[in-house]
Formats: structure tokens, sequence, C-alpha cells
């Protein structure tokens, strides 16, 4: 019995290979060249063809939702890092994927029960970025990351909880 | 045999939950690709900072005979990072009387007076002051008066000051984080 089953599958797959063999092309636009016996036209027979690709944009860039700046530095101040991470970039040449950041409170942290507040600043490396710089561009073709630090402008007066949220904002452009 | 391959398998079987449970924990992250709406991502930053000082209280201090007025040291406060609205308080207290090391019934009167930035030391109560920056300081003083010295039997004399540290909101509440002593000795 075992036999007549595995004798089945394997027509039912040759099946569906000849079927696969045998299908026909969707008509295209072509040349015909048709070679006359006893012409005496020199002109070699000759026929151009495009060869088209074409790719739509694409990419994903990944963003964290959150930044923990809890790391109390050698100065007082304290920081946190974030990647803002790209993938699976495919755009025009010339062209980037460009990641900008903006923050309503122009970079300040704000305690949640009072009304003491910290400034930051952004970085990589040693870059600072001002509210709505690019932070991170990434060209085609590419996948990579940008590490973005966030750290207190001066030791904090006060301590308590302070948060921010800042906007990260993604466009194809030069 | 097959006790064989039950056992081979148990031991698949434990090391897949192995692999499943040294896995990564998934990022929280925001993926935008060209379709999403809209092209941005919000990031809550956060920092929780916890309150920390230095309170630096002086220690023993020697009184010369017949000196009025000794300095006793400065309180002071540093590296301080307290919650807005928060304080630490010094509260000292001593028996205001130093006794003689070899017949107690004989003592020595003494009174502690303070002094901060801009204020002289009669106008501040030592018994409590109140720090909240880094810097604040509180300079502190024995005051003997001329009349007890003249009064003073000879000997060695001597009191503990103790000093209570609390990181409070008012000057009525907080607890004691913190204490600490110091002494004073004086020669009649």
């Amino acid at each position: 019995m075992k036999k007549i089953i595995s004798a089945a599958a394997a027509i039912a797959l040759a099946c569906g290979a000849s079927i696969t063999a045998f299908a026909t092309a969707a008509p295209s636009d072509k040349t015909v060249i048709t070679n006359v016996q006893g012409s005496t036209d020199p002109t070699p027979a000759q026929a151009d063809t495009t060869v088209q690709f074409s790719c739509d944009p694409k990419y994903t860039v990944t963003i964290p939702k959150t930044i923990d700046l809890s790391t109390e530095n050698t100065d007082g101040t304290f920081s946190g890092t974030g990647s803002v991470e790209a993938e699976d970039v495919c755009i025009g040449a010339d062209q980037k994927v460009n990641v900008k950041i903006s923050s309503t409170s122009g970079f300040t942290l704000s305690e949640a029960g009072s009304s003491a507040t910290l400034a930051y600043e952004v970085k990589n490396g040693t870059t600072v970025f001002a509210n709505n710089d690019t932070v991170a561009s990434f060209t085609n073709c590419e996948s990579d990351s940008t590490e973005l630090t966030f750290v207190t402008k001066t030791a904090p007066q006060y301590s308590g909880s302070y948060t921010d949220t800042v906007v990260f904002v993604i466009s194809v452009g030069a | 045999m097959k006790k064989i391959v039950a056992a081979l398998s148990s031991l698949a079987v434990a090391a897949a939950a192995s692999v499943t449970a040294f896995a990564a924990a998934p990022r929280d992250v925001t993926r935008i690709d060209r379709s999403t709406d809209p092209q941005s991502a919000d990031t809550v930053l956060s920092a929780e900072i916890d309150p920390a000082y230095i309170l630096t209280i002086p220690k023993d201090v020697k009184v010369e005979f017949n000196a009025l007025k000794t300095d006793f040291g400065t309180a002071e406060l540093s590296q301080a990072r307290l919650a807005k609205g928060k304080c630490v308080q010094l509260r000292v207290t001593a028996d205001n009387k130093m006794e003689n090391q070899t017949d107690s019934s004989k003592n020595l009167p003494y009174r502690i007076s303070g002094e901060t930035d801009g204020s002289s030391a009669e106008d501040i109560s030592v018994t409590v002051c109140e720090f909240t920056k880094t810097g604040d300081k509180l300079g502190m003083f024995i005051n003997i008066t001329q009349e007890d010295w003249n009064k003073a039997y000879s000997g060695e004399y001597s009191d503990t000051v103790t000093f209570e540290i609390r990181y409070t909101g008012s000057q009525l509440g907080g607890s004691i984080i913190g204490s600490g002593t110091g002494g004073s000795d004086g020669n009649g």
C-alpha cells in the first residue's frame, strides 16, 4: 500500500513540474526578424532589446521608544544612549534616508513633582545637534546605525524623576 | 534501543529549552518603513536622579583658658542634589556645660553660637539649621563668658555635642538619617 501511495505522489509531482514547464509566456512587445532566402540586403539582421529593472524605494528605520539617562558620570552629569538604525535601504542615487530630531521643550527635561528642569544635549561623538538637526543619514543599499548620546548639560541641582519627549522624523532627500 | 532514543530526545528537548531561556528580550523600538504613516516616532527620555549630599560636621575642639569665643568649626553641605523644596536639617544638642573631669559636680557653662554668610553669631540659633544647596554652611563657636571663667575651678573640662541630620521638607518633619558627635574641651 505504501508503495502505491509513494508512486501516486511521484506522479503528482511530475505532473506539477510538467505544467510549469509548458506554461505559456505572456505576449510581449517583440521584434520579428525574417531571413528571406536569396535576399541581397547586406545589412545584418539585428534587433535591440531594452533591459529594464524597477526597484521601488524602500527602507526600514528603527527608533528606540525609550532612553534612560540614569548613568551618572564623573562630572556629575547624567547620560544615556540610543541607536537609530536603518536596514534594507533601497533609494535613488544621490539620495539619503535622513533622520531629524526635535523637541518641543528645546531639549529640556522636566521633573514631574516640581518645576525643576534640566537641560540636556544630543551628541554623536563630539558633534552636538541642535533642535531639528539631522542626526543620521543612510545611503543606498546600506544597513547601518548611529548611536546618539543624551547627556545633561550640568550636574542636576535637584533630585527627582525627569522626562522629556523627542520626535524623530524620517524623510528621503538629498 | 527505544530507551536510548527516548533519552536522547529528552536531552535534545532540554538543550532546546536552554537555548530558549537565553534568548534576548525584544527591544522596545518603533520600526518605520516607507509605508508607515506618519514618518516619525516619539522617544521618551527619562532620568531617575536620587537625592544625595555630604554634610561635613566638626569633630573635637580645644578651648583655651579665658577664651571668650572659640571657633568650633563649620558644618558645610557639599555635592548636594536634593529634591526641590527639601532640605538637610542640622540639629545641634548639648548640655551647654562642660564637666570637670576630676569632680563631676564642677562645671563650666558655655553656649554654642553660629553664623552663616551675612549673619552674625548673635542672630542665628544653632539648634536647627537648614541647608538647601551645595556651599551652604554654618560656622559654629563655643562662647564662655569671662564671669564663668573667673568662677571655674582648675582642671580639665569636657562635653559632647550631638549633631542630628535630617532630610526633610519642613523644619518640623523628616526622619533622622544621620548623626555625629563633636566634643569640646576646656582648661579652667
